[in-house]
């Protein structure tokens, strides 16, 4: 079997100010092209976790525990081993810079490509993520595409590293329920397509079980169950993730 | 990690006033008699004769005895031209604000255009109309200072006007004006205060600028018109020029260092609260 | 660019009112001072009692004052700024023959400000918190308590009496006959003090404003999307963060011009730069009402065209401004 991509072993990460770790004692891994769902409540630790593997995690924060990438041999290069879809994907662009210039910009960091072939790659990207008119739609800002169009112009500068891992950090909390099942099957195509990792978190236990093949529940910083998606959803173990499943299915139905 | 260094400026600023604001105070007991008689020989260099510390000037004029009642004038002229334009700002903020409508769009072209006319043009040719006097420099320094706290006050009372106890003093038939000036200025005036140190700092400069041109009070010493008057002997005697100067200096950088951390004080508080 | 015109519209609509406030002040002003125009005249030509009468009357000084007001704006609107006792001229041409110099003065002022303010605000910015940036911080600080005509008289001690490196006044050889490029020359080595007592007081203002906003970036999402997608530190704050601290900046500058105009004047008294300050200075010691509040109208407009170059500029900096129509 070849070496997992991902180890995180007896992660525990505190905050300066904070009194609790916001990630206690928690080990984790990824196989290269799995799908994982990170299941839980704001504030149990997933965006922690997600910053964490990134290498984001702001200055000043206590670490300790292992984060391994045994499938690369070396340590995880943010861009081009990882690509991390935000929350508010308006906020992840810069407001005053032509979106294809913004991916061009990635692609040229993280593959050492010239600006006139990484602005050909950023029109592939555009495409990729099913952006009709690639060519107008580059020359646009952020603010004058809809929410949708700027998570997919996201998902493209994610992409543009061609990473072994996409990581998506409530990347369709923010949107209305038909794009966020839009951007849910593009996140699903893409990652089958390109053959990636994908860590999916959200607070949304249905739409993860759509996605991927295992979940993970974290409450308060502990990882507390962990298994096969229908195993998790149908037989759950802890009462929490009962009452994470329970809160979804008592939603009136669209 | 901050916090220290910046309590530290603060520190410094608070004692550099406060040793300013004493000398002010107590300058005839420092210093007796007239600061503009002549007391010794011309043009007598620093540190030559204890009785003449800083020396004199090209009429014979102790040095120090300037310095000590100049800051009388500074201090004075500052204080008393940031009241009159946190007032009047103040009071032509909130009528703005709360008024609205033609008025506030009639003030607001108003203040911008005392903001268009450079204020020191402005203050340079008010005195030079109405004569060089105390009274007159300190309005013609507040006439283009209270744009900023106007600015600031309209702006915080467009965000009071619509709070609760706003709407219960109309319920209880309370004047409109009352309204404004007892129930929401009082509101409005925390951020409006924020900028007094700047404006002190601002009125100081203003006013040594006015005196080195020669539009200062003539009946007073002031900091600018000692800075003017080395001028004549820049080449041979510059101290006269420098001295002055570095107490001007030291008088403005106390007054920002004091007011930032009063501010950073206050808003400490307001997020402990 | 329909949104830059649209830009230049309203700004030049808001300026008409704002304009003629300032034209109802110069007139108050200019009844404040003692003696009137025809007064003025006499001084400086002569005439004989028919004559005053006569003088009186053409210019409606013995009219109700608002009817006054009414022929001071007429007048103004034929751009007639009155008579200068102490020139024996027109106003208008006393003024716009130094108003060159101050342009000089007041663009490199401004030139040199803005981008050295802008290049330390980054040095600052780029680390908020460490010693760079403490150093940096409290530095200009203190720049910012000297006042402009005082740094100007150490920069002469020093330079010009000491080190005898750069002239101490006046805005070029006098007669020397340069031309071309040798003139240019002399003209920046006349200008370099003033130039520099101006703008390094400001520099201060643009460090701290430039600081501030890299430090208001720093907080947005995308500074961090940035790091996550793997864009170099380097580029991340010249591209991103110090791009986007610039545009408060930019609208600084205009709103800051009439502040360096009023600086300009004690500068150029300094130096013996014969510009529009001078001419101010020179009109208040001279009691040439008229000449003064020319200065002060042709000042009030060349602030309303700063501030509307400053508006065509952001607006080429921000895509989103004016912009929400054309998307």
């Amino acid at each position: 079997m070849s070496p997992p991509l991902l180890i995180v072993e007896n992660l525990t990460v505190s905050y300066p100010s904070a009194q609790t770790p916001a990630l206690s004692d928690l080990t984790l891994n990824l196989q290269r092209g799995e799908r994982l769902g990170l299941i839980g409540e704001s504030g149990s630790g997933k965006s922690t976790l997600a910053r964490a593997v990134a290498g984001l995690l702001p200055r000043g924060t206590s670490v300790a525990g292992r984060i391994e990438w045994p499938a690369l041999n070396r340590p995880a290069e943010p861009g081009r081993d990882i690509g991390f879809v935000f929350q508010d994907a308006g906020a992840s662009l810069d407001p005053v810079m032509r979106v294809g210039a913004q991916i061009a910009e990635v692609v040229r960091a993280d593959r050492n490509l010239s600006w006139h072939e990484a602005n050909k790659s950023a029109l592939d990207l555009l495409a990729a993520v099913s952006l009709p008119d690639p060519a107008t739609l580059a020359r646009s800002y952020p603010h004058q595409l809809s929410g949708g169009q700027r998570q997919r112009v996201a998902i493209a500068a994610a992409l543009a590293g061609e990473p072994a891992l996409l990581l998506a950090d409530e990347a369709t909390s923010a949107l209305d329920t038909i794009v966020q099942a839009e951007i849910a099957a593009l996140l699903d195509r893409l990652v089958r397509e390109r053959n990636m990792a994908l860590i999916f978190i959200t607070h949304d236990i249905a739409l993860a079980s759509n996605l991927v093949s295992r979940i993970a529940v974290l409450q308060d910083g502990r990882l507390v169950e962990e298994g096969v998606t229908h195993d998790v959803i149908t037989r759950p173990s802890r009462p929490y993730t009962r009452e994470l499943l329970a809160a979804h299915w008592e939603l009136p139905a669209p | 990690m901050k916090r220290p260094v910046r309590s530290l400026s603060g520190m410094v600023g608070i004692a550099i006033l406060a040793a300013l604001v004493l000398v002010a105070v107590f300058a005839p007991l420092i210093s007796p008699g007239d600061p503009l008689a002549i007391t010794a020989r011309p043009l007598l260099p620093p540190l030559a004769d204890w009785a003449h510390p800083l020396g004199t000037d090209r009429l014979g004029r102790d040095l120090v005895a300037g310095l000590v009642h100049g800051a009388r004038t500074s201090l004075a002229v500052g204080l008393a031209a940031a009241v009159a334009s946190l007032m009047i700002g103040s009071i032509i903020g909130t009528l703005a604000g709360f008024l609205g409508g033609w008025t506030d769009e009639a003030l607001m072209r108003v203040t911008d255009a005392f903001q268009t006319v450079p204020g020191f043009l402005l203050a340079l040719a008010f005195v030079s109309v109405a004569g060089p006097s105390l009274p007159v420099i300190v309005l013609a320094i507040a006439l283009s200072a209270w744009t900023g706290p106007a600015r600031v006050a309209r702006a915080e009372v467009l965000s009071l006007r619509e709070r609760d106890f706003v709407a219960s003093a109309r319920v209880i038939g309370m004047h409109p004006l009352e309204i404004a000036f007892r129930e929401i200025l009082p509101n409005a005036l925390p951020p409006v205060l924020a900028l007094s140190s700047v404006i002190v700092a601002a009125a100081i400069l203003t006013e040594a600028a006015l005196s080195f041109l020669g539009l200062g009070d003539p009946n007073r010493v002031t900091w600018g018109g000692m800075i003017a008057e080395g001028r004549a002997v820049l080449r041979s005697a510059p101290y006269l020029s420098i001295i002055p100067g570095i107490a001007l200096v030291l008088a403005v950088l106390g007054v920002y260092l004091a007011g930032e951390a009063t501010v950073e004080r206050a808003a400490r508080r307001v997020g402990h609260a | 660019m329909p949104r830059a015109l649209r830009l230049i519209r309203r700004r030049l609509l808001t300026s008409i009112p704002v304009l003629l406030i300032v034209l109802i002040g110069t007139f108050l002003l200019l009844e404040l001072a003692p003696g009137d125009a025809v007064d003025a005249y006499l001084v400086s030509s002569g005439g004989d009692a028919a004559m005053i009468e006569a003088l009186r009357t053409r210019w409606s000084l013995d009219a109700s004052p608002l009817a006054r007001l009414g022929a001071y704006l007429w007048a103004v609107l034929r751009l007639d700024l009155g008579w200068s006792v102490s020139f024996s001229r027109p106003v208008l041409d006393v003024v716009l023959e130094r108003l060159p110099n101050t342009l000089l003065l007041m663009g490199s002022a401004t030139f040199l400000s803005f981008s050295l303010g802008s290049l330390l605000g980054v040095a600052a910015g780029s680390r908020p918190g460490s010693w760079r940036d403490r150093l940096l911080s409290i530095g200009s600080l203190a720049l910012y308590a000297v006042p402009g005509f005082w740094l100007g008289l150490v920069l002469a001690v020093i330079f010009a009496v000491r080190l005898r490196w750069f002239p101490l006044s006046g805005i070029e050889t006098i007669a020397s006959g340069k031309q071309g490029l040798a003139r240019v020359a002399d003209i920046a080595w006349h200008l370099a003090l003033p130039v520099l007592s101006l703008g390094i007081i400001y520099c201060a203002l643009y460090l701290r404003m430039m600081r501030a906003g890299m430090a208001e970036v720093w907080r947005q999402d995308f500074t961090l999307a940035a790091r996550a997608r793997g864009i170099s530190r380097h580029r991340i704050v010249w591209r991103h963060v110090a791009r986007n601290a610039l545009l408060p900046l930019v609208t600084m500058l205009g709103l800051q011009s009439a502040a360096i105009l009023g600086g300009s004047v004690v500068i150029e008294s300094v130096f013996s730069v014969p510009g529009l300050g001078r001419l101010a200075q020179e009109a208040v010691s001279s009691r040439d009402t008229p000449l003064l509040l020319g200065i002060i109208l042709v000042s009030a407009v060349l602030v309303i065209l700063i501030n509307l170059a400053v508006d065509c500029a952001y607006a080429g900096l921000d895509p989103r401004v004016g912009g929400s129509e054309a998307a």
